[in-house]
Order: structure tokens, then sequence, then C-alpha cells
């Protein structure tokens, strides 16, 4: 997309370019004709030149590659936090989520969704809510 | 003289950090491909004004600058984490004076002289 806009401007003010280009000659015939001698050109021609001298500049420099970062660590904006973490130590499943206050509020969802489930399990089969009974248990038991 | 001592050990920090190759042969290319274009518009451009003597050349060097500016933009402000040293007033001038050269012949004869 970026890109799209870069080569648009690099085309415009190359076109533009050689429109001033053309312009020069045009003016240079018309004297010529005319007989007066060429002293310099008009201004909105000058103008024209250096605005699409610098835009041009600007869109092949943006219009290069991307620069990329040269030192050995590709992403220098990460904090320690971030560069030192070792997910494979993190333990989601421990003790302490039994002492916070909403542990005993997501048990009390918990169990009320087994036995919703275990309530429509039960109209299918009496072998599954068996099945699924021993591990309430345990669970009652945290 | 200074004392040399000093000077050795600020080179072997320099020496010590590593450079990934790959990204600073990708950000050299930019800089010759941005210096080429660069010069290419700055000759054309002095062709078509009718520019002779130094007067060409200054208006190369004040490309060159604005050039510098647009490579430190683009680089957000911190050139040496882009390249190794500070070059972009100085990279290129041989070939980018030959290609403007090239072209500003060409158009002040296109535009002046036919």
């Amino acid at each position: 997309m970026a890109s799209t806009i870069y080569r648009l401007i690099t085309i415009v003010s190359l076109l533009s370019l050689l429109h001033c280009a053309y312009s020069a000659a045009q003016h240079r015939f018309y004297l010529r004709l005319t007989e007066q001698p060429f002293v310099n050109l008009p201004a909105d021609v000058v103008a024209q030149t250096v605005i699409s001298l610098i835009a041009l500049i600007y869109g092949t420099s943006f219009l290069a590659n991307p620069f990329l970062y040269i030192k050995q660590d590709q992403h220098p904006e990460r904090t320690c936090d971030e560069a030192l973490n070792c997910p494979s130590f993190i333990t989601f499943d421990n003790r302490t989520k039994a002492m916070s206050p909403e542990f005993s509020m997501l048990r009390a969802l918990k169990q009320q969704q087994r036995s919703q489930e275990n309530v429509s399990r039960g109209t299918h089969s009496g072998r599954v809510s068996e099945a699924v009974a021993p591990s309430e248990t345990v669970d009652s038991h945290e | 003289m200074g004392d040399p001592t000093n000077k050795s050990s600020k080179d072997d920090k320099k020496n010590d950090e590593c450079y990934n190759t790959a990204a600073i042969t990708n950000n050299i290319e930019a800089l010759e491909f941005g210096r080429t274009c660069q010069s290419c518009a700055a000759g054309m451009a002095a062709g078509i004004l009718g520019l002779t003597g130094f007067h060409g050349f200054i208006l190369y060097f004040v490309s060159v600058a604005i050039q510098a500016l647009i490579w430190n933009v683009k680089a957000q402000g911190n050139w040496l984490s882009y390249f190794p040293e500070r070059n972009s007033l100085t990279w290129s001038h041989g070939n980018g004076l030959l290609t403007f050269v090239l072209l500003w012949v060409f158009f002040y004869g296109m535009v002046h002289v036919y």
C-alpha cells in the first residue's frame, strides 16, 4: 500500500520533470523565433523543476528496500521480561488458585455447568453419568 | 597523540559488536539505489535549468544534502542501528557524480542546444 504511494510519487514527479524539460525547450524555441537573448527560464518552470526534483528524490529513496536492523538481535525493542521469558516453567494449575477469592466463585460456576451437562447427558443414557461421576468426586475434594 | 590504550579499547568495543551481514547488504543496496536515482534526478534538473560550470555541482551537492535528510528520516533518526558508520552524506559519490554528469549533459543538449 505504502509502496504504491511512493511509486505514484516517483512516476508523477518523473513525468513532471520531463514536462519541465519540454517547457524549457519550448521557451528556448520561442526566444529563438522572436530573436530575444536567453537570460533565464521563467519562474514557474524553475519552481516545477525544483519541486519535482525533491519529490523524485523522496519517492525513490522510499521505494528502495526498507532499512533492516543490522545488529544480531533482530528485536531490539523487546524488554527483559519478554526476552527472558521461559513459558515451559509457568504452571497455571497450582495451589494459589484455591486461595484466591475468585476460586470459590469459579468452582461454583463449574459445578453448575457440570450438573447441567449431567442432566442433559442423563436423558440420553444412564451409563455416561456414571462414567462422569468419579471425576466429579475428585474435583469436589480439591 | 592522545593515549593509544584508550583508543584501542574503544576500537575493540566497536569490533565486539556482531552485525547481520544480510541486513547490511540490504541497506547498502537501498543506499546505492537511492544515490543513483538522486543523481539521475539532479542531473535532469541541472540540464533543464541550463546550469553550467560550478552551479551544476552546487545543485548536485544540494540534492545530496536533501537525500541525506530523507535517509535520516527513513532511518527514524538512529542511523547507527541500520549502518555501521555515519555515511549518509558520503556514500558513493564517484558513481553518483558520473551519473549526474551524464544526465546533465544529455538534458542540457536536448533542451538548450537543439
